[in-house]
């Protein structure tokens, strides 16, 4: 078995790792364990009793998190005429048309999340086997295909999370920082557990959330009693 | 998951019955060998998982969703396709969803559509959905696993727009091959895939398969191989199957306890029945006794008796002879190269070594580079187009084809030898092939209903008939069962005529070669070694290689290091150096000690005392052998400089 390091054996000692806890002491923990010298991302994860296999069972979406996730994202934003304008008013990073497209095909990646309006898809598809494999790829569900472009920016800036199940039917969602206060912590987790409780497909039986633990970057992870939050 | 079940399963060539009660199981991530002799059924078992062949009895459990793939003993690809374009033709449905995509792209733009709220809001719905699912079906990666298996099977970018039907067949086989491998079925059912790989392939093709993500169903011959990638072996004997967990070596040891243990088994109970049976019959008249008798005779009857333990199977034997000595040089190449009169490269050029008698010759290298080519100008099959061969006296070649065209499919196995030796009779003819496992009715079967194995028998069987004094082989461990590979080597061991071969079987090459020669385009190279040393130079060069491009690139960080090195270096001088010094005073000490010794025993107190003497010789002699040991310990420190 690999060594654990001393920060690890010492965050371990904090945690109770039978223990179920409730929300508050478990973001209390994490932000404790959080002794890297970075500031760490507080991430949670969900087990959701869903079957990914299942077209109508697949969670997939995005969210706006009430103190955001702590990272400014930079976007870019295909759209022409009066949304191109209303692009740049909202705070995009960078708007164009072909040009980009050309500097894309050239190996040019300095942003996180493109936004396009569904009249330059046309276009934005033909960078489909650049952007596809790097999940660049512009998509109507986590809102980035769309003609309101300043409500997307803006969504963007404020801290827009994306969630999505994926083969073994969890989530992972960033949900801000570890130098966050706990209960700008706490709401935000609550606003994205909250969500998922929302997406829930009407097909899924049993139980909904299974398991749910959250943890930072470095530290271990901390369970959370689903009944403290999902009444 | 379990992705095949066969019970019982039964099945007949006409009133032949080649495998009976078969029991299967295969499970996802299972890396199953299917082992035993050439024909008892390996491939007939393959073809009726792959769907290919009827059983006649037994049920076979699949379920519905597991895909499945296979690669049959003798598939190349046939099309006027390039290799990449036969390649993308795996992704067809990616591709043709992708096309998809960027047509509901170029839809999302349409004015009609976007008036229009419900389809449009239909529309994105159905984009999202084929956006997930294609990248989940490795929309964005099929490209990137074309290349890699591609390179995997030594196919490179240059060699993209090569249209297949121009490729050697070797070159078929591999891309037959590397199109199973993107296909990726649950369950991938190979026969043989060994067979036209060259040794860097194989090793790719290991590491490939041993981290593949379904089951692996092989029959091989190739011990390295199966070693490397199984971890349950069904061995099909006497028509039956037995299922052993581990690798090939594993499975040997098990088999030979398991025989030991029923033997024991077996023993025990014919001695109990001997026993009983005594008993039943000193005492079943005795009206005292009768009913003792009586109820043992009635245990006798009740008895499960085991059928006696079969051992090995019968194996194939033989030896190879000469007629006559060759004469000391057997072969000499010059300069020789080769180019097909419709080629605009030659294949090979610059290749000179020589052959003397007796030499055991593996000619190695990757597909493509003309080995058989090579061996074919040598028995003047083909016409080489520069350079000179020089023949030795008395040589009687003897040629084994790697594509078994010298058979005659539409004779007899008896036949096929027979003809080519009219003056012997039919008991000898028989003989000599039941050696080779073919007994009865077998020697009366045609050659074109032979399995590979059983073609390369009745050619090894042509070749020995022949008594040449130089053998040239192409491949022949080819379609061999291991047992029979076995015998093929002794027998090559032993031969006492001169060996020219090529083969990927590193193994065999290990055992038979007494030099490697490493053909490549650009001319050959000798090895005077077995594989092993081969193998050992080639990594020397190549770390020659490295340490040379090492040198040549001088960096900041470099000469830091070299510093550090020089330190090192420098301690490490004077630690041995003082080392010397301190080997030098203990032979100085022992020589003394010595010296003292002989004063001692030169005193007549002490050379009258015969016990005392003894033990000043002995302590003498100590000393000596201390003191040749540290001068070998001293002598070697001083060649290190």
């Amino acid at each position: 078995m690999a060594k654990k390091s001393k920060k690890q054996q010492e965050a371990l000692k904090l945690i109770d790792r039978t223990k179920m806890y409730d929300v508050e002491e478990a973001l209390k923990l994490v932000k404790e364990n959080a002794t890297a010298k970075f500031d760490e991302t507080v991430e949670a994860a969900f087990r959701l009793g869903v079957d990914p296999k299942k077209a109508d069972q697949q969670i997939r979406g995005a969210m706006v998190l009430p103190h955001g996730t702590g990272k400014t994202q930079t976007v870019l934003v295909f759209a022409k005429g009066d949304k191109a304008k209303e692009a740049e008013a909202a705070g995009a990073d960078y708007v164009g048309e072909a040009d980009l497209i050309n500097k894309i095909n050239q190996g040019w990646f300095d942003f996180d999340v493109i936004v396009a309006t569904p009249d330059m898809m046309a276009e934005v598809g033909k960078l489909g086997r650049v952007l596809g494999p790097k999940g660049l790829m512009p998509n109507p569900k986590t809102g980035t295909v769309t003609f309101d472009v300043e409500k997307a920016i803006q969504e963007i800036k404020a801290g827009k999370v994306e969630y999505r199940v994926d083969r073994q039917s969890n989530v992972h969602v960033p949900i801000g920082k570890a130098s966050f206060d706990l209960d700008k912590l706490v709401e935000n987790f609550n606003a994205l557990s909250g969500t998922l409780m929302k997406v829930k497909p009407q097909s899924s039986k049993g139980i909904y959330m299974k398991n749910v633990a959250v943890t930072s970057t470095m530290g271990p992870g901390v369970k959370i009693d689903p009944s403290s939050f999902s009444k | 998951m379990i992705v095949m079940q066969m019970n019982g399963l039964v099945k007949r060539f006409g009133a032949e019955t080649i495998l009976e009660n078969i029991k299967l199981e295969i499970k996802t991530n299972d890396r199953i060998a299917i082992v035993g002799r050439n024909g008892a059924g390996k491939s007939t078992l393959l073809k009726i998982m792959a769907g290919e062949l009827s059983h006649d009895e037994g049920e076979i459990h699949r379920p519905k969703d597991v895909s499945l793939g296979y690669l049959s003993q003798h598939t190349g690809l046939e099309t006027e396709e390039t290799i990449y374009n036969e390649m993308l033709t795996v992704f067809e449905d990616l591709m043709q969803e992708e096309r998809v995509l960027r047509q509901m792209e170029a839809k999302m733009g349409d004015p009609a559509i976007l008036s229009d709220e419900t389809s449009y809001q239909q529309l994105l719905a159905q984009y999202d959905q084929r956006q997930v699912d294609f990248k989940e079906r490795g929309g964005y990666r099929y490209q990137s696993d074309i290349r890699s298996v591609l390179h995997g099977m030594r196919f490179y970018e240059d060699d993209f727009e090569t249209a297949i039907n121009t490729l050697s067949g070797g070159q078929k086989t591999r891309l037959a091959l590397a199109k199973l491998l993107l296909q990726k079925p649950d369950l991938l059912i190979l026969d043989e895939p060994t067979n036209h790989l060259d040794i860097e392939t194989l090793t790719w093709l290991e590491g490939f398969l041993s981290s593949y993500s379904g089951a692996v169903v092989i029959v091989s011959h190739d011990r390295y191989f199966l070693d490397k990638i199984v971890n349950i072996v069904y061995e099909i004997s006497r028509k039956h199957s037995k299922k052993y967990y581990g690798n090939y070596t594993k499975f040997l040891d098990q088999k030979a306890l398991d025989y030991e243990q029923e033997l024991k088994q077996f023993e025990k109970q014919q001695t109990e029945i001997k026993k009983l049976e005594d008993f039943v019959q000193k005492n079943l008249v005795r009206a005292s006794t009768t009913k003792r008798a009586q109820s043992r005779r009635k245990q006798l009857e009740k008895m499960d008796r085991l059928d006696t333990p079969q051992g090995d199977e019968k194996k194939a034997s033989f030896s190879f002879d000469v007629a006559r000595r060759s004469g000391n040089d057997v072969l000499k190449l010059h300069e020789l190269s080769f180019r097909y009169p419709d080629g605009d490269e030659d294949v090979f050029h610059h290749v000179s070594f020589e052959v003397n008698r007796g030499d055991r010759i593996a000619l190695v290298g990757s597909n493509g580079v003309g080995k058989t080519t090579l061996l074919k100008i040598l028995i003047g099959q083909l016409q080489q187009t520069n350079g000179e061969i020089e023949y030795g006296a008395k040589l009687d070649l003897g040629y084994y084809d790697q594509e078994q065209a010298n058979l005659n499919s539409h004779k007899t196995v008896l036949n096929e030898l027979w003809d080519d030796h009219p003056m012997m009779n039919e008991k000898d003819v028989r003989t000599i092939l039941g050696n080779f496992l073919f007994s009865g009715d077998d020697v009366l079967k045609s050659v074109s209903l032979l399995s590979g194995g059983e073609k390369a028998r009745v050619s090894l069987a042509k070749l020995m008939l022949k008594k040449a004094n130089v053998l040239i082989l192409d491949e022949p461990t080819n379609h061999l069962d291991l047992d029979s590979k076995e015998i093929l080597e002794a027998a090559l061991l032993y031969y006492p005529g001169t060996l020219i071969f090529v083969s990927h079987d590193r193994y065999f090459i290990n055992e038979i070669a007494t030099k490697v020669v490493e053909q490549s385009q650009t001319g050959a190279e000798v090895y005077l070694g077995d594989y092993d040393y081969y193998l050992e130079k080639q990594a020397e060069m190549k770390e020659l290689d490295a340490l040379n491009q090492h040198t040549q690139i001088t960096t900041t960080a470099e000469v830091k290091h070299s510093f550090a090195s020089a330190k090192q270096k420098k301690q490490d001088e004077r630690k041995k150096q003082r080392h010397i010094e301190e080997i030098e005073q203990m032979i100085e000490r022992y020589e003394e000690d010595i010296e003292a010794n002989d004063q001692l025993l030169c005193e007549p107190d002490v050379f009258q005392d015969h016990e005392r003497a003894l033990e000043l010789t002995e302590a003498t002699h100590q000393l000596k052998a201390k003191i040749e040991q540290l001068m070998e310990e001293w002598e070697s420190l001083h060649e290190e400089e």
